[in-house]
């Protein structure tokens, strides 16, 4: 899997978090913006390398704008990102978007 | 493990793709959680709302609370990706909106059965509701209640059936007495559950609790919620008083006793009881467990 565009999924508001996918140059950049950077900084980016590596990606640029999300909303909008950078909202592989927390 | 005919008093909705609505719901106690993918969730965020609907149900531990995902309506595109998104993530039921007829029910029934073949979910565990919003979906009442062995009931939604009837929710419930009438009697002729309308004034709670005393009376078996403060108003509606759980403790044994001495008919504190009382005074008894008072009276 490979992003196509730059796509964007989530918001600002409490609890959630707003994440925007775009190709990256030859690699895989995670940039977090967030609260609790120095507590769970290093646990959300590995989050974030996990779920991509899980989707096959290897080149992308991902920027976390982090309002207090739980893991599990992070994975949500990172995924809906990605899929959202390749116009797919039908037939989506659920059974396979869970990840190890 | 959910069970067809679970206590359902309070169905309380929730935005789904709103994280923080998502996270503890179930600390208020309400008998079901109903994941909103339709009209909370705006056009343009259908596909992430799946995503944080997924993730939640299989992450966040909903406790007893029966996790219902209302999907879009069948005259969208979207429907179909809701139910295959709820039967992975593992949802109990999913609610139907706008229901108009049996078709509407066979082919989301279809869906569902594809759905949980694929997720390798149990064949047939994945319920129904279907949400009555028109005048077309009162006048077919009848066949929609009877269209499938997955659907637990019916509910009222005011706010779309009243723009049908040309008219609005005046707040006295005269505009939804005859729906409210017509969908109590087919959901009991059909054996199963019927749930009332959202009321959003949240501001007045006096005349919430009216309108749920009013219901109460009726028949229905619970309402839908918009929020939490108004959990207790309902549970407290559908808790029995001491009398009547002791009465109907007194109607089940003496069911129980008479039966096996072959006496049909008899007195309990001067009325005339027979086996018609029965499952009336059963439902009594285990709407006083669920509220917790059953114990409480017997340790009187």
């Amino acid at each position: 899997m490979e992003i196509q565009k730059t796509a964007s999924a989530g918001t600002t508001e409490k609890c959630d978090c707003l994440v925007t996918v775009s190709k990256g140059s030859g690699g895989r950049t995670v940039q977090l913006k967030s609260k609790v950077l120095y507590e769970y900084g290093d646990r959300m980016v590995a989050l974030v390398h996990q779920c991509l590596t899980k989707m096959g990606i290897q080149d992308a640029l991902v920027e976390v704008k982090d309002m207090g999300a739980f893991d599990h909303i992070l994975v949500a909008r990172l995924q809906a990102a990605v899929y959202r950078s390749q116009d797919k909202t039908e037939n989506i592989p659920w059974g396979e978007l869970l990840y190890e927390s | 493990m959910n069970h067809k005919n679970r206590l359902r008093r309070s169905m309380m909705f929730l935005n789904a793709q709103k994280p923080n609505l998502l996270k503890d719901p179930y600390i208020y106690g309400a008998d079901s959680l109903i994941f909103d993918l339709e009209d909370a969730v705006a056009l343009g965020e259908k596909d992430a709302a799946r995503f944080t609907l997924f993730h939640a149900l299989k992450k966040v531990d909903y406790q007893n609370a029966e996790k219902v995902v209302r999907i879009n309506g069948i005259d969208t595109p979207f429907w179909k990706e809701d139910i295959r998104c709820a039967v992975f993530a593992g949802c109990d039921s999913i609610r139907i909106p706008k229901t108009e007829s049996k078709e509407d029910i066979l082919l989301v029934e279809a869906e569902v059965a594809k759905a949980e073949q694929e997720a390798g979910v149990t064949p047939g565990s994945t319920f129904l509701m279907a949400a009555i919003e028109s005048a077309k979906g009162v006048v077919h009442l009848e066949e929609i209640c009877h269209a499938s062995e997955r659907l637990f009931g019916v509910a009222l939604s005011a706010g779309d059936y009243t723009k049908d009837l040309h008219t609005g929710i005046s707040g006295s419930g005269v505009e939804l007495s005859g729906a409210r009438q017509l969908m109590i009697i087919h959901a009991r002729a059909a054996g199963i559950q019927c749930f009332d309308t959202v009321y959003t004034n949240l501001e007045d709670m006096e005349g919430f609790r009216k309108e749920v005393e009013l219901i109460h009376t009726m028949g229905f078996d619970g309402k839908s919620i918009i929020n939490p403060r108004q959990i207790p108003v309902v549970h407290a509606v559908y808790t029995p008083s001491a009398e009547e759980i002791t009465f109907a403790e007194k109607v089940v044994q003496e069911i129980d006793e008479k039966r096996s001495q072959g006496i049909g008919v008899f007195t309990v504190d001067g009325k005339m009881i027979d086996i018609a009382f029965y499952d009336g005074a059963k439902r009594t008894l285990a709407l006083a467990k669920a509220a917790g008072v059953l114990e409480e009276v017997q340790n009187d």
